[in-house]
């Protein structure tokens, strides 16, 4: 059955292009609203923040791409200039807090419908006092690549705290990693914090630009400094070109790399994993999902305008459902999942073609996969066929090691194409 | 039902573990397809196209693309190998000028391991196919037993020995799998046609091969030593070391009509099934136009694909004494006679009959001959007869 239209934003000029999601509500930047909204799932607007600072009303000036990393939202333009504003929800309003923006010259043209950035999330190991100079948490404070970040102007990693019971929340400097945790830098905390309070922090602009330098003979993957907007590098390559949606989560779905931040991007009908972590000239990847936004005829791939994450559900938003031809009025999201599913089963058979004389036997294979192109093994495949003489025997077998599955069809005595069918059941 | 089935947006197709995969240029993608269509998997291309890839290829180890740059004049070959989720390009060819084509394979093999190697090993043997080993091949070991793969140059060939340049970093075991590719091969239909050889590794010519036969090629592909084309309506299976076919079979790329012959855009071979991509196909005496491109079987088993029935003589008494020679030919799409297989005759006269029923195609000579004799009947009358043959394997 046919998705139908869920959240609604409006398509025109790309008005509302762009969406990230937080608790449950989708957030979406109108630039000729001047509003973030908050919608829910089912396109009502459940709030809205008016803009402080005012957008341009142009289809050039649109939001392309919505990011939330915990504390603040982050919006893309793509206009005379790539345009990267990060803003923050107070007293009711949708204030900007920086803009970064990035000018073609000699050495680099910016041409971008996709970013995201790189942000972590933990909570407090340990109360914090006000006053406190060491703060502990549960993740990251052993990882000294991120607590030992340094922007371009020479600032250590900013530490949000809270918000606490009393709705307080505060920004904090890391100067060095103790074990357990970070100490901060010259004032120590205004406010006290409780155990298990949230902290989030954010270091680096990844930016899927449709230029190498000035190049456009493949794209490239920008780092930017996310508190200066400076420049830091680049990696080419085609993959990174004519990428519409990018987002940042922590996936659980890589079982040889476990619990892992990565910077997830569309490319296609597939979602890719980065390891932005990674030292080298190019950044290797965790894995890569299959997802379903191809059209009724079963060949054009279907844009996805934004994407976003929610624990194990990925939100893809879209002007056509998957598997129809049909445009909707809005965007609205298609989900999938990052729990492996079974997602294909490849089925051949080996001779294709035998003799109709009830006795010519081939050989049935079945391939399972999930949506990461990994085996699903040890599940019953069922096997059927269309045939009122030939059969197929045995009707099960399980998938081995592999994801494979095999069985043997014995002829009947027409000669016709006969169809046989795999049947693999989620569990 | 109109038998479609891959969909492919694309005419360019090859199969590799049981799935089909066709490079889209204007989405940049690698897409991997199952045989009813939808998409299994797709792979970024590392390097942006611009052109339509007219023929894909896989040898094993590596995808190989052929796109024409400039209509009529010039072709690209690139060499693509999937590392980490991305299509890596590792190589382009290009040639220019005079070359017009739409087909183009890589001469590959499949071999394995004659002996063990150990760590730092020097010197591999193969089982089957070191003739074609020679200086400056890379070979790609493995997988072993942990799994592992490694590329190791070819430095020399001496007897059964091939001596590498730099010794392995992993251990093989005797029967580990060998993959290597040598040349290309190019259909290029400027002029009369040709078909050119050339180094894989360097791009570099190293033989043409005038003839017309070679001629408006669309499809082809490389299996088990031998280059196989899409030739008018018949396979054929070309030794590339003696340049002389070793085969032909006929394909059903007919309409209905028996006339027209229709496009086959690429092909691959897995094991016996023989998959031809195309827009369009007849099954049993009905043409079905489709949108996309669809693959449509053959098997390279020889099958039984056609009878031929001869009296002699034509015109016999009817005393019910005399008696015709009926010879019933059977070949398999190779043409080749078949062996030994069981004719059933029958015919629709009420006192003549077949003396010998069933014949069975002569066993030892190919000729695919199954004779009987009919026995004239007692009334004037254009006799039918008719003999049919069942493949039975």
């Amino acid at each position: 059955m046919a998705a139908t239209e869920n959240i609604k934003l409006i398509k025109t000029s790309f008005q509302q292009a762009n969406f990230t999601v937080d608790q449950g509500y989708f957030y979406t930047f109108d630039n000729q609203q001047d509003n973030l909204l908050q919608k829910t799932d089912d396109g009502n607007t459940s709030f809205s923040y008016p803009f402080d600072t005012l957008l341009a009303n142009t289809s050039a000036d649109a939001v392309r791409s919505a990011e939330f990393d915990g504390v603040y939202f982050w919006s893309l333009q793509n206009a005379t200039n790539l345009t990267i504003r990060r803003w923050k929800i107070d007293n009711y309003v949708c204030k900007l807090q920086q803009t970064f923006e990035y000018t073609d010259s000699g050495s680099h043209t910016y041409d971008s419908t996709a970013f995201s950035v790189e942000h972590y999330h933990t909570q407090l190991s340990s109360a914090v006092v006000s006053g406190a100079m060491n703060i502990y948490f549960d993740d990251y404070w052993d990882d000294t690549t991120l607590m030992n970040f340094t922007t371009t102007s020479g600032a250590g990693l900013t530490i949000h705290l809270g918000p606490n019971a009393n709705g307080e929340e505060e920004d904090v400097e890391v100067t060095a990693t103790i074990s357990g945790g970070v100490t901060i830098s010259g004032a120590t905390t205004q406010y006290a914090h409780a155990e298990d309070a949230p902290i989030h922090f954010y270091t680096y602009l990844w930016v899927f630009n449709n230029y190498d330098g000035i190049s456009n003979a493949t794209g490239a993957l920008y780092k930017f400094d996310a508190y200066t907007g400076d420049y830091i590098t680049r990696y080419a390559g085609g993959a990174y070109s004519a990428v519409n949606a990018a987002t940042f989560y922590n996936v659980d779905s890589f079982p040889t790399y476990g619990i892992v931040d990565t910077l997830a991007y569309v490319k296609g009908t597939n979602t890719l994993f980065i390891n932005i972590g990674a030292v080298g000239a190019s950044l290797p990847y965790y894995g890569s999902m299959v997802m379903e936004n191809i059209k009724l005829d079963e060949a054009a791939v279907i844009t996805i305008y934004d994407i976003c994450m929610d624990n194990q559900n990925i939100y893809r938003l879209q002007e056509t459902p998957d598997g129809t031809a049909t445009i909707w009025t809005y965007y609205s999201y298609l989900l999938s999942s990052l729990d492996a599913f079974v997602t294909s089963i490849s089925l051949a058979a080996y001779p294709a073609i035998i003799a109709a004389n009830t006795v010519a036997t081939t050989g049935i294979v079945a391939i399972v996969k999930d949506q990461f192109l990994q085996p699903i093994i040890g599940r019953t495949v069922y096997f059927t066929e269309d045939d009122s003489v030939g059969v197929v025997v045995p009707g099960t077998d399980p998938t081995d090691g592999d994801g494979k599955a095999e069985t043997t069809y014995t002829s009947g005595n027409t000669a016709r194409e006969v169809k046989i069918t795999a049947v693999v059941e989620q569990v | 039902m109109t038998y479609e089935n891959l969909n492919f947006k694309k005419f360019n197709m090859t199969f590799v573990d049981g799935y089909f995969y066709m490079v889209a240029e204007d989405d940049d993608l690698l897409v991997q397809k199952l045989d009813d269509g939808a998409t299994a998997f797709s792979y970024p291309l590392g390097a942006l196209l611009t052109n339509a890839v007219t023929s894909l290829e896989h040898d094993g180890i590596n995808f190989w693309s052929m796109q024409d740059i400039t209509a009529g004049a010039s072709v690209s070959i690139k060499r693509w190998h999937l590392e980490n989720n991305i299509v890596e390009l590792k190589d382009t060819f290009n040639f220019t000028p005079n070359f017009d084509s739409d087909a183009f394979t890589v001469e590959h093999y499949h071999d394995t391991l004659a002996s063990g190697v150990t760590v730092s090993g020097t010197v591999i043997y193969l089982n089957n196919y070191t003739s074609v080993v020679s200086s400056g091949i890379v070979i790609t070991l493995g997988p072993n037993s942990s799994n592992q793969y490694e590329e190791v140059n070819v430095s020399t060939v001496s007897g059964s020995s091939i001596i590498l340049v730099s010794g392995t970093q992993n251990s093989y075991d005797l029967g580990d799998n060998v993959n290597f590719y040598n040349n290309l091969w190019i259909f290029n239909n400027y002029g009369t046609g040709a078909l050119h050889k050339i180094n894989a590794y360097t791009g570099i010519n190293l033989n043409t091969y005038n003839d017309v036969e070679y001629d408006n090629i669309r499809a082809c592909t490389f299996t088990q030593a031998s280059l196989v084309y899409v030739k008018s309506t018949n396979l054929k299976f070309l030794n590339v070391n003696t340049m002389n076919l070793s085969g032909v079979m006929t394909i059903d790329n007919l309409r209905a009509n028996q006339v027209t012959e229709i496009i086959v855009y690429d092909l691959v071979i897995s094991g016996n099934n023989i998959y031809r991509l195309q827009k369009e196909a007849t099954y049993y005496g009905v043409d079905y136009p489709w949108s996309f491109y669809n693959y449509v079987l053959s098997t390279s088993r020889p099958f039984l694909d056609t009878v031929s029935i001869s009296a002699y003589p034509v015109i016999l008494p009817a005393n019910s004494v005399n008696i015709t020679k009926i010879t019933m030919l059977v070949d398999d799409q190779y043409g080749d006679g078949t062996y030994y297989t069981p004719v059933f005759f029958t015919d629709n006269d009420s006192v003549g009959h077949m003396t010998i029923n069933p014949a069975y195609t002569d066993y030892f000579f190919g000729t695919g001959e199954a004779i009987s004799y009919y026995r004239a009947g007692v009334a004037y009358a254009t006799v039918n007869i008719e003999g049919t043959a069942t493949q039975y394997d």
